[in-house]
Parts: C-alpha cells; sequence; structure tokens
C-alpha cells in the first residue's frame, strides 16, 4: 500500500468518525450538568412529547406511588435541579406522546423509558437516565464496576416513587440487598454478627455499591483499613505485631456474620493451629478429654489459646513477643 | 478490473455525506421549544410543606435477660418508652430538611438530620447508640472492674489452683461483660457550581465498658475484664470536580484514637512461681493516629471508554510510652532501648482501571491495583520477661511486617443477544511478604460467567472460577527460640488449588409472584501442604418467595442452608503428620411471613417468624483415635407480630408483640465455672440462653401540612 493511500485510508476513517460523532444521539454518555443539558443532546422533536406533561400521564397512571414522588427531591417542580421542573414526568421517562397517543385497538400502548427489574427498557438504557444528573454523586467509576457488570440497573436498588426510597432509611436498606445477596441475610442471622438485622447498622457502612477501589465494593482500599475506621483500638502499630492481624482480619474472622464466638472463622485451638506447629503445646491434639467433666483442659476451654495469649491483635509491651503482656 | 476511486475522493464524499447527514439529521428538542404553558400539574400532589410520621408508645419486656438485650438495648424486665419518627419538609424554593428517629428512648437509638438545598448545599448530623451485651453471668474475684487496676480482697488465700482458692466463692461477685457505642456525626457539601464541590465529615466515637481478657503467670490464667474507655476522633474532608468528560476529587482521612487506659495490672490469685511474682501488667491498646491523602480521577474517551486512576498515600503512627519489662522487681532487666515503639506504618495504594467498548456488544476491561504496606517502625532488641516469671536469657527483636499486592486483571464481556451476555476473566496476583515464610506467593484465577434471559420472567447467572496459588519456597523462620515445624504450610501463603460456582436465578411472575434462587459450592486444597491446612470446602442454597394472593395480601417465604468444612493436619513430635483436625459448620435459617391489611374491617395485621440453627462439629483423629467433641449448637426462634388500626386518616393505633428464644451448647463454656480448670480462673460465663416476649402498644401519628391531614377526628 502506498503513502497516499494508506493516508487516504486514515483520512475517511477519521472523517467517518467525525460525522458519526457529530449525529450520535448521545443519550448515553451525556454530561452530568444537570437535565437540561440531557434533553439538549436528545434528538427528540416537541412533537415527541406529551400535551398537558404530567397531567397526561396522570389521568391513567394515578396510583399512590405516582403521588409519592412529589414529596421526594425528583418530584420539586419549584426547584430548578429537579428533574420534575423541566419535563416533568417526561424528563426521566422520555418523550410520551407516542406512548399516550391513540392506539391501533388491540395493540396496547407504546413503551415509554420504563425502570425496573422486569422493565422492557435495556439496563444501559436506565441508567443512562440517571447518569445525566448523577454523574457527580455515582461516579465515571460505576462504569466497570461490579453491579455495572452484573447488569444491575439504578432502579433496582432505588426506588423514586416510594414515599421513602428504602436504600435510604437506615432500618430498610439491608432488605433491598438481600433481594440478590441472599447469602448474607443469612450471614446475618448468625449468632454472631455486626448488627445489621437489628437496623443499627448498614450495608454501605462497609460498602459503596456504585464504585470502589477495594475488594468487594469496599468503602476503603483494603480489608484492615475499613476493620481499622470503627474498630481503631487494633490499628497500632503494635511493637509486637501478629502477621496475619497485619495482613487481613479476614484470614481469623468472617465480616457478615459467623456461628463462631468473635466472628471467627473456626473455634480456637484448630483455628490457631492451623498455622502454629510449634515443639510443645502448640501442636498438640486436644480432644474432648479437655472439656469439663473430663480433665478440663485451659487448652480447650473457654478462650482456649487466647486465655494465655490474650493480646492475639499484638502488643505494645515490651515484654510482649509471645502476645502475653 | 473496475477502476478503484482515488482514497481523495472517498474521503470527500464521506466528509460530504457525514455533513449531509448533520443538516438534515431532526434537531435535538431544547426544553425552551417545548411548549409547556398547558403543563399545569392539576393532578399533582402538592410537594411541598411538612410530611411527619411519627410513632410513640409504650412497650413491656416479661424477662430480664441480658443477651436479649445486645443489640436492642432491653436486658431489664418492665416498662419502657419509645418512638420513632419520619419527617420531611419542602420549601417551594428547594430547601429541604429531613429528620428521622429510631428507638428513641432505647439504649439502641438513633437520629439522623439531614438538610439543605439540592445542588447548592447539604448539612446532615446523626447520633447514634449500640448497646452491646454479653455476659452477666460472669463473676469474679477481683476487684476494680472497669478501671486498670484490679485486686483481690484482703485476706485472699493465693494458691497452686483454683481448686485451692479457698476465699474464691466468699470473694467471687457479679460482674457484667457489656460496652456502649456512642457515635456522633456531622457533616456538610457545598456544591457552588455545578462543577465544584466540598465535602467535611466528622465522626465521634466513644466506646465505654468492659470486655473479657486474661492473663498468665507462665500456665496459671486468669480471666478477668479489661477496661474500654475509648475516643476516635475521624475527619474526612474531599474536593471534587466534575467537568463535562472527567472526575478529579482530592481527599484527606484522618483518624485518632485515644485509649483512657494505657495498662491492665492485675494481682495474681495464684501461689507465685518466683518470689515477687505478685502481680501481671498488659499493655493496652495505644493511643494512635492515621492520616492518608487521596487522587483520584476519571475520564470517559471516545469509543465508550473510561479510565480510572486512584492513590493513596497513608500513615498509622503511635509511640504512647512503652511500660516496664515487668513488675517484678526482683527480676533485674536492661534499661528499654527506647522509651516508645515510635511505630509508624506507611501505605500506598493505587488503582487504575480502563474499560471499553470499541466494538457493539463487546467490552473489555483491564485493571491494576497496588497496595503497600512498609513498615517503618524500628526493630529493636528488648529483653523478654516471661509472664513476670523469669528473665529469658536470649532477647527478642521486634519484627516489622511488610507487603508488597500486586493485583493484574483483564476481562472481557460479550454481548450474543438483548438477553444473553458472556464474560471471562483473567486474574493474576503477586503478594509479596517480609520477614515470614514465603516472601512471594502468586494466584492466577480464570472466571467465566453466563447472564441469561431465558424467558422475559427469569432472569439468570451462572459463574465458574479456578484459581491456583503457588510462590517462591517456602523457608522456615528460624531466628526464634521455638521455631514452627519445618512441614509447616501456613494457609494464606500455601499453595492452593481453588475451585467454585455460584448461580442465581430470579423469575418474576407479574406483580403477583417471585422467586429466588441462589446456589455456592467452592473447594480449596492445599495438595503440598503436610502439616496444615490441607482442605477446605464450602456450599450454599437458598430459596426466596413472595407471593401476593390478593393485591393486598402478601406472603413470603425465605430459607438458606450452609455448609463449611475444613481438614488440617499437625504433630506432636515435630515431624510428619500424626493427627488431623476436622471441622463441620451447618447453618439453616428460614423465614415465613404474612402482611395482611384489612384482616378484619380495618385492621390491619403482619406477622413473621424466623428459625435459625447453627450446628458445629469439630473432631481430632489422632493417630487413628477418633475424638469427636460434643456439637456446638445455637437454635433462634422469633415471632414478631403487629396489628395496625386506623382511627382516623391521621391516627393509628398499633400493637406490637415479640418473641425471641436463643439456646446455645457451648462446650468450651458449658459447665466452666471459676474453679473448674486447676489452671484457670474462669470468669465462669455460661452459654446464652433466653427466652422473652415483648409487648407494645403505640400511636402513629401522620402529619401533612398541605393536605391538613393530621386532624385526630374520625372524619
Amino acid at each position: 500500500m502506498g503513502k497516499l493511500e494508506a493516508a487516504g485510508r486514515i483520512w475517511v476513517i477519521l472523517v467517518i468518525c467525525v460525522g458519526s460523532i457529530l449525529t450520535w444521539p448521545g443519550t448515553a454518555y451525556s454530561a452530568n450538568t444537570g437535565p437540561e443539558k440531557a434533553s439538549e443532546k436528545s434528538t427528540a422533536t416537541a412533537s415527541d412529547y406529551s400535551k398537558k406533561g404530567a397531567d397526561t400521564c396522570l389521568s391513567c397512571h394515578n396510583g399512590e406511588r405516582m403521588q409519592h414522588i412529589f414529596r421526594t427531591a425528583h418530584g420539586q417542580g419549584a426547584d430548578p435541579d429537579a428533574p420534575f421542573a423541566y419535563l416533568q414526568c417526561e424528563s426521566c421517562h422520555g418523550p410520551g406522546s407516542a406512548h399516550t397517543g391513540r392506539q391501533d385497538v388491540g395493540a396496547g400502548h407504546t413503551p415509554i423509558i420504563d425502570f425496573g427489574r422486569d422493565a422492557a427498557t435495556p439496563v444501559e438504557a436506565q441508567n443512562a437516565v440517571c447518569m445525566k444528573c448523577h454523574t457527580r454523586d455515582v461516579g465515571l467509576q460505576w462504569t466497570g464496576s461490579a453491579h455495572q457488570n452484573s447488569q444491575v440497573s439504578c432502579a433496582d436498588c432505588h426506588d423514586l416513587h416510594a414515599k421513602v426510597d428504602a436504600v435510604s432509611v437506615l432500618t430498610e436498606q439491608a432488605d433491598v440487598c438481600y433481594k440478590c445477596h441472599m447469602k448474607e441475610r443469612a450471614d446475618n442471622l448468625k449468632p454472631y454478627t455486626h448488627p445489621v438485622s437489628q437496623g443499627i447498622m448498614t450495608c454501605t457502612a462497609c460498602h459503596s455499591p456504585h464504585h470502589s477501589t477495594g475488594d468487594a465494593l469496599l468503602n476503603r482500599n483494603t480489608v484492615n483499613e475499613l476493620c481499622w475506621s470503627c474498630h481503631t483500638e487494633l490499628r497500632g502499630p503494635y511493637l509486637f505485631e501478629h502477621p496475619p492481624v497485619s495482613e487481613d482480619c479476614l484470614l481469623c474472622h468472617e465480616a457478615h456474620g459467623s456461628i463462631q464466638p468473635a466472628m471467627l472463622t473456626q473455634r480456637p485451638p484448630l483455628l490457631c493451629q492451623s498455622c502454629h506447629s510449634q515443639r510443645g503445646h502448640p501442636s498438640i491434639s486436644y480432644t474432648k478429654n479437655g472439656l469439663a467433666g473430663n480433665n478440663p483442659s485451659a487448652f480447650v476451654v473457654n478462650g482456649s489459646c487466647v486465655n494465655c495469649h490474650s493480646q492475639i491483635h499484638g502488643s505494645n509491651h515490651p515484654s510482649g513477643a509471645k502476645l502475653m503482656r | 478490473m473496475p477502476e478503484r476511486r482515488p482514497p481523495v475522493a472517498s474521503a470527500s464524499i464521506g466528509f460530504v455525506i457525514a455533513l449531509v447527514g448533520l443538516a438534515v439529521a431532526p434537531r435535538s428538542a431544547h426544553p425552551g421549544e417545548i411548549d409547556t404553558s398547558g403543563w399545569n400539574c392539576q393532578l399533582c400532589a402538592p410537594s411541598n410543606g411538612w410530611e411527619i410520621d411519627a410513632e410513640a408508645g409504650a412497650g413491656y419486656v416479661t424477662d430480664d435477660k441480658y443477651y436479649f438485650g445486645n443489640y436492642t438495648g432491653l436486658d431489664d424486665d418492665g416498662t419502657y418508652l419509645t418512638g420513632d419518627v419520619f419527617a420531611r419538609y419542602w420549601s417551594t424554593h428547594g430547601d429541604q430538611l429531613r429528620i428521622e428517629g429510631y428507638r428513641l428512648g432505647q439504649d439502641s437509638r438513633a437520629i439522623l438530620v439531614k438538610g439543605g438545598k439540592q445542588s447548592l448545599y447539604k448539612l446532615r448530623a446523626s447520633y447514634q447508640a449500640i448497646p452491646v451485651r454479653q455476659y452477666d453471668t460472669t463473676v469474679t474475684p477481683y476487684r476494680g472492674n472497669g478501671s486498670d487496676q484490679l485486686t483481690l480482697p484482703a485476706g485472699w488465700v493465693q494458691a497452686p489452683s483454683t481448686q485451692g482458692m479457698t476465699q474464691l466463692d466468699s470473694a467471687k461477685h457479679d460482674v457484667k461483660i457489656k460496652q456502649d457505642w456512642d457515635i456522633y456525626t456531622a457533616g456538610l457539601t457545598i456544591t457552588p457550581t455545578q462543577h465544584w464541590n466540598y465535602d467535611v465529615d466528622y465522626r465521634r466515637t466513644e466506646r465505654d465498658g468492659q470486655d473479657i481478657y486474661a492473663g498468665s503467670f507462665f500456665f496459671n490464667t486468669a480471666e478477668f475484664t479489661r477496661p474500654i474507655d475509648y475516643h476516635t476522633d475521624e475527619v474526612d474532608a474531599k474536593l471534587g470536580y466534575t467537568a463535562q468528560d472527567w472526575q478529579l476529587g482530592l481527599g484527606y482521612n484522618g483518624s485518632y484514637f485515644d485509649n483512657t487506659n494505657k495498662s491492665l495490672t492485675w494481682a495474681n490469685a495464684y501461689s507465685p512461681q518466683s518470689a515477687g511474682q505478685d502481680s501481671g501488667q498488659l499493655a493496652l491498646p495505644p493511643d494512635n493516629q492515621a492520616h492518608q491523602l487521596s487522587l483520584s480521577g476519571s475520564m470517559r474517551l471516545p469509543a465508550k471508554t473510561t479510565v480510572n486512576a486512584h492513590v493513596s498515600l497513608g500513615r498509622m503512627s503511635q509511640d504512647d510510652n512503652l511500660l516496664p519489662y515487668t513488675t517484678n522487681t526482683l527480676i533485674p532487666t536492661s534499661p528499654l532501648p527506647e522509651s516508645s515503639a515510635n511505630a509508624k506504618v506507611d501505605t500506598t495504594n493505587v488503582d487504575l482501571r480502563a474499560v471499553t467498548s470499541p466494538i457493539d456488544k463487546f467490552t473489555f476491561e483491564g485493571q491494576f491495583r497496588y497496595n503497600q504496606r512498609d513498615n517503618k517502625t524500628p526493630e529493636k532488641s528488648f529483653d523478654y520477661v516471661a509472664t513476670d516469671l523469669f528473665l529469658s536469657p536470649t532477647p527478642v527483636k521486634n519484627v516489622s511486617y511488610d507487603y508488597d499486592r500486586y493485583n493484574y486483571t483483564l476481562g472481557g464481556s460479550y454481548r450474543i443477544d438483548s438477553r444473553t451476555r458472556v464474560h471471562a476473566g483473567i486474574d493474576h496476583e503477586n503478594f509479596k511478604r517480609s520477614n515470614q515464610e514465603r516472601s512471594d506467593t502468586r494466584t492466577d484465577r480464570l472466571s467465566t460467567r453466563l447472564d441469561i434471559r431465558p424467558i422475559d420472567i427469569a432472569d439468570m447467572n451462572i459463574e465458574f472460577y479456578t484459581e491456583r496459588r503457588d510462590g517462591s519456597d517456602y523457608d522456615q523462620i528460624t531466628n526464634v527460640t521455638n521455631p514452627q515445624n519445618p512441614l509447616m504450610r501456613l494457609y494464606n501463603m500455601a499453595d492452593r488449588d481453588r475451585t467454585g460456582i455460584k448461580s442465581y436465578l430470579s423469575i418474576l411472575a407479574g406483580e403477583r409472584a417471585s422467586f429466588g434462587v441462589d446456589v455456592e459450592a467452592s473447594k480449596d486444597q492445599y495438595d503440598n501442604s503436610s502439616i496444615g491446612l490441607d482442605e477446605s470446602s464450602y456450599a450454599g442454597l437458598g430459596f426466596d418467595i413472595s407471593y401476593l394472593i390478593t393485591r393486598d395480601i402478601t406472603t413470603y417465604a425465605t430459607t438458606h442452608w450452609e455448609r463449611s468444612k475444613s481438614n488440617q493436619a499437625n504433630s506432636q513430635n515435630y515431624s510428619s503428620a500424626d493427627w488431623t483436625g476436622d471441622t463441620s459448620d451447618k447453618f439453616f435459617t428460614g423465614t415465613l411471613g404474612l402482611k395482611y391489611p384489612g384482616i378484619f374491617r380495618n385492621l390491619g395485621a403482619n406477622i413473621e417468624y424466623t428459625y435459625a440453627k447453627s450446628t458445629g462439629q469439630i473432631g481430632n483423629d489422632t493417630s487413628g483415635l477418633q475424638s469427636n467433641f460434643p456439637n456446638l449448637e445455637t437454635r433462634f426462634h422469633q415471632v414478631k407480630l403487629g396489628l395496625d388500626y386506623p382511627y382516623s386518616k391521621a391516627l393509628s393505633l398499633k400493637v406490637g408483640y415479640l418473641f425471641q428464644k436463643y439456646n446455645a451448647d457451648d462446650w468450651a463454656l458449658d459447665g466452666v465455672s471459676p474453679d473448674t480448670v486447676p489452671n484457670l480462673l474462669s470468669l465462669g460465663a455460661n452459654p446464652q440462653n433466653y427466652s422473652n416476649q415483648v409487648v407494645f402498644i403505640g400511636v402513629k401519628y401522620l402529619f401533612d401540612s398541605h393536605t391538613k391531614t393530621g386532624s385526630l377526628s374520625t372524619q
């Protein structure tokens, strides 16, 4: 291929790209500059919108759920930053003329942008509507995040037509997450847990569902950073460290809940003996003979290993090398 | 051969086509061009004014069961006052205020206040109390519980074992194991322009109480209470800029922990094993602080590409004065090498991610993550006094543990059609550790997932993954007085093969019914570990059903079962494995519920039953002799019943009933009283068992300023 021909091909590609961008509908990746800018990027014309706005919609969709939105941020008509202040229902649901217009007998209403798990509107299109305004709150990091990769729509978690969006309520948020995260619902019913099922802690106390720089959508960069944000007494750094503690709390603990006290993954002494094999008492096979009623042993009952090595998370004592002081 | 059109001509035609396309493309409708003059919103509900939903009443707890008060604060029987409130206000100019209160009047109360003006500023504040109630069956001969000095009463007779402590029965008294958390927060967000935003949040956490701790004199140990008097102040500040296609954020997080008590000294209840061993002293968590600066950016590029970057640098430090080596004044020691640990750990975190969809139906993602822990605490040589008994001839050195973790991920997805999508990904992690048995571990993971909507009402995904970990040679740490068995392989560093499968199915049968199934299973094998964890596995299955019997009557049920198993080997002879330990933990839970508004005229009812059972089995096989511990079991039953009678539009009468029953069999606590174990002076905690009931009667009042709802009349 000659240089001129190659340059020509490149020029063609560039022109087609530029031409395409100029005429691109641009609904999916609009700027976070409010609903007004969103409709600037829409290809809809004035005739695509309903005649009377919300009154048109409410003449059919007039249930309680439709009216609740007027007591939320989205439905504040007098607030210029609220979507309702622009094109009312059609700010989010898109132009409604075709949906509300005359339909052929038996044809059903022309679909309109709909939200939720059973909506006909594709997830990407649903989310694009929300992201017109919420890119700043949610962040561009939403793209490629775990929930976005799993095709979760904003409306799967957020209910804008509810009287109160359950994810924003201290005592109700977890139930929203449990719709998909069934294992975690069960974990929070185990005997040793964080106080989530009691309506004291929420899932977002530890997780950022929109995006995160850490594993498992944690609020912090690492597990330990997160745990130490509340359990600050364990942060140290200690003079004598216990290496697994410094590395990852989840090496010994189950954060969502456990059937073992202190949310441990396993009972001592076996938990400790999965890493300790030194001569002497660390590597002895402790059996039920060590229980009360037999030959009760401090290596078995009560705290087992922590009956002596109580400074299990580390010690700041100069004689604390064995985590006993 | 047809003449090929010159490329310049092709380009020109393409350019013209683009221009023509631009000219004839329908012009976007600007809001100003849409005639909304007729959009009067006559059917819209009023949006401004107050809306208050307040509930107040009295509850009665039938029995004082301490563990029932864990997280509820209802550890005493009798009457208590409580209330909930949800209040919301909107002005005609977009000002808003939201007040929420939960369990007001109880030890688990929470109040949250938010307000502001959209896109201008937001204020927020909250207070939350969390009661932790663990044991009230615990007894101790020590005095001064809750302080940093635990003494024994006058006349205490030391003895070589607990059975010889003749004063124990008369000296022991009740001591409760409990903690109270009080958390205060305040925050402000300012959005002066559509591009800039500033956030600052402050949180103060206070913890007060005591927990179970222990201290030993060689092999003679005693349980006692450790005082908790902690305060943490945390500040989070962020500055963000959002442009059309990019965002930038700068953040700072600072956290300051303060412990009122620096040490805990307890009297030796046993006969001293050497002269001067009259007391022991533990170091309590030192005051510490942590600071972190972070910079984040995201940018949207052409071809549906987004790139994200995040960097944070942090430092954790503490320099509390070190305690003396021992409280035994008869043991001579060297001077401390330093007055404090001068402990310092620097952290670095980097996260880079790019996601692109250059071709229709394809998405590609790449991510790099780096986490570093750089422990800069000086390593010094210390004398070692073993439990105030003797000075070890061999000094010890504090070891500073560092790590570097590199994680690389590449993934892609392909949308076969509107109902089907496949994903595949590879992940490589390189974990480098200092001063540990294995300096380098490498983990590679392959995963694939199918998301499919086989029919309109069903969504399903199924994921399969396989992972392999290996690394550098395993080197025993030998510069310690009692090294590990050379065959030991720590499970966080050992060679490991992992496979797993996860699947989720959800069916939405119209508005009437929904059904969900969740399945998960995984297995870890440590084939190169002859001592240590050998194998572990997990299996879980859950169902979730809800069904509308009528438009108003809802029933629902959830259930989940899971089992975790593990097997490990060890050696009593510092040689090859001569015993194994197995654990098998099972958990089952189920909930049934019914919501029936209008069960009788206007009376609404809801009822829910929850059951949860856990079983832990542990067994040892020692040279062919099998010994199984009794099952560790917990059983939980809960019944909740609620009745709601609307007296008027604004006023409802509410009655609630809660029944809870919890039983635990725990061999670690069963039958263990203070002197059961000769060398363990126990607090004698019993497994928690309780049965309790709570009855609540109250009123709920709804006030809506715009509709004037709020009259107590039945009209």
